[in-house]
């Protein structure tokens, strides 16, 4: 959706060169309700998206889902160092990467401190689209559904769960992926994808369920015959 | 015995090596098959579809197929390795998607 916004595909198109990859299947629930009737949803997918020098060293990277102005306004706020960096000598860069990053790490500590017993709220995808799902697949739906009025689809701009994983991506999120790469330096995507999805976004991708095990099969009573099949 | 020769009768029209067969005549004191012209019409139908059936085929209601959609309108390199090669050229930064799934599939 974000990339069929014509602003952001030509933003991307004139100051990038992009590709997309997949790390994982997504885990994808359908319920059949027997009548023809078969709802689709996906469960705890997430992105990660990074920017990188021509001969394939992360600079920076912006994780999980952003609102559309938003995600222009962080790429092309990450355009600069990304050129710059191209302009230092080769066996400066390292040095520069992680001077870059412990500025930008301190200048997120100097914005307001987070209220104590702060809670990473749900991202926007799983609170508004998968939350209601996992409810009923959890088979423990004794909580009352929220009754809200669901977010346009046409506009997620609106959606008020995205403006606050917005904000949370570019702070919380941003200063997790700075101190990540002040300590790493100029890496390969491939070396940060896995630590990144699993501490920043919270979704191993080397646990098959995801970090869904416990909640799943913790009272399941078939959970072991359904193990040995 | 009847019931074996009814079935290579059955085959055998169905490889149309032999013509059609004649109902048999019950053996006296035999038991008459009932819906002998239905099986035989049938079977061959079955045997055909069952050697051109793939054996792999599931039914729709168990495999799902994730339906195709265009990922965007942002012109995607096919491998980051292209899109590095693209970028020594331009002089333009890589963009690195990553995702769960897969852009150009309807859920991802």
């Amino acid at each position: 959706m974000l990339f069929s916004q014509k602003r952001v595909a030509d933003f991307i198109n004139q100051s990038f060169e992009p590709v997309w990859e997949s790390v994982r299947p997504v885990p994808i629930v359908r319920i059949d309700f027997g009548d023809g009737k078969v709802l689709t949803r996906t469960l705890h997918g997430n992105i990660l998206t990074s920017i990188c020098t021509p001969e394939g060293f992360v600079v920076d990277a912006l994780p999980g889902i952003y609102a559309e102005s938003a995600y222009v306004a962080a790429l092309q706020r990450l355009l600069a160092p990304a050129r710059d960096l191209q302009r230092v000598a080769a066996k400066q860069r390292e040095s520069v990467v992680r001077t870059y990053h412990r500025n930008e790490i301190a200048a997120l500590a100097r914005q307001a401190r987070l209220p104590a017993g702060f809670r990473l709220p749900d991202f926007t995808k799983t609170a508004v689209i998968e939350k209601p799902v996992f409810q009923v697949v959890q088979a423990n739906n004794t909580a009352a559904v929220h009754n809200t009025v669901p977010p346009e689809v046409e506009n997620p701009a609106e959606w008020q769960e995205l403006q606050e994983d917005t904000r949370i991506n570019e702070t919380t999120r941003r200063r997790q992926i700075h101190e990540l790469l002040a300590k790493t330096g100029l890496v390969r995507p491939e070396k940060i994808t896995r630590p990144i999805y699993k501490d920043v976004l919270h979704a191993d991708l080397d646990d098959p369920y995801l970090g869904l095990r416990e909640a799943l099969f913790a009272r399941y009573p078939f959970a072991k015959e359904d193990a040995a099949h | 015995m009847v019931a074996m020769a009814i079935l290579l009768l059955a085959r055998g029209i169905a490889a149309d090596k032999v013509p059609p067969p004649k109902p048999p005549v019950p053996p006296p004191g035999g038991i008459a098959m009932k819906d002998f012209s239905k099986f035989v019409i049938e079977l061959p139908a079955k045997d055909i579809l069952a050697k051109q059936t793939n054996a792999a085929t599931v039914s729709s209601a168990e495999k799902f197929v994730n339906p195709r959609v265009e990922p965007g309108k942002v012109r995607w390199h096919k491998t980051f390795t292209d899109a590095c090669a693209a970028a020594k050229k331009s002089g333009k930064p890589v963009l690195l998607f990553q995702m769960m799934g897969k852009l150009d599939e309807r859920f991802c």
